[in-house]
């Protein structure tokens, strides 16, 4: 599948990408901080779990509102090839720091 | 947690129908871009549903009992919860997102979706990418579901 990376992308679009991707990294950088951040246990039956779902859901769509309200007029906001990539580090980023956070020593030991 | 697990075969129906219609359909087949935009909306609510079930669930995983799935699965085999099932918990976040920004791309880019070849291959790339994602991780938690299912 290739990816022409001349496509432009329209603000509306852009907002979308952005949002995303920022939220996802939230969603890694707050499990991997969870121990330090006692204030993500918002539900303590369900544990920092309850935190780190509610606040990254509220990131991400403050995010989505603020960026549409500011990119919605551009015509062009880097390319496509740009955002996809920007979009697929946000997931490998966030994986790579959810499973930093786990106990693999169990696995090694 | 019978519908969790009925929600996720749900999901991949409608994921495998999202991406055989991108693929094998044009925007000239009458009504192709309004089923592939209610498909796109139909997954969208069932991984939202999935996630909500799921967190529901996991209030009573992790009940402090002795009887719970999580104290059950921490004495048998202490990696199937501090790995696997961690896994599952926090990887599938990233879901509702994922599917969301698929759909709003789908509502954005409306027949381009068919003419355009690069917002096409995009789309089966992020969607395709996605469903693997999606099985990697309920693929993490048969192991703890087998030891201790949650019912």
């Amino acid at each position: 599948m290739k990816v022409n990376s001349g496509l432009e992308v329209h603000g509306k679009v852009a907002a979308t990408f952005l949002a995303s991707s920022i939220a996802i990294i939230m969603i890694g950088i707050f499990t991997y901080m969870r121990k330090q951040l006692s204030w993500l246990e918002l539900y303590p039956p369900a544990g920092t779990f309850s935190g780190i779902w509610f606040y990254t859901y509220i990131i991400w769509i403050v995010v989505w509102i603020i960026s549409f309200v500011i990119l919605r007029h551009k015509e062009s906001v880097w390319k496509f090839r740009t955002w996809l990539i920007t979009f697929l580090a946000s997931i490998a980023v966030s994986t790579i720091l959810i499973e930093a956070s786990l106990k693999w020593s169990l696995v090694f030991d | 947690m019978l519908l969790h697990g009925f929600l996720f075969t749900f999901t991949l129906m409608t994921i495998a129908g999202f991406v055989g219609l991108l693929a094998f359909s044009s925007e000239q087949r009458k009504g192709a871009l309004n089923t592939l935009k209610v498909l796109a909306l139909i997954t969208t609510f069932f991984v939202f549903l999935l996630n909500i079930t799921g967190a529901y669930g996991y209030v009573y995983y992790r009940l402090p009992q002795p009887d719970s799935p999580r104290t059950i699965i921490k004495d048998t085999l202490p990696i199937a919860h501090e790995i696997l099932f961690e896994t599952m918990e926090y990887l599938s976040l990233i879901g509702p997102i994922w599917a969301t920004m698929i759909t709003s791309l789908v509502w954005h880019f409306n027949e381009k979706i068919f003419t355009n070849n690069t917002i096409r291959n995009a789309m089966l790339f992020l969607i395709i990418l996605a469903a693997l994602y999606a099985l990697a991780i309920a693929y993490t938690g048969v192991v703890p579901t087998r030891i201790a299912p949650l019912r």
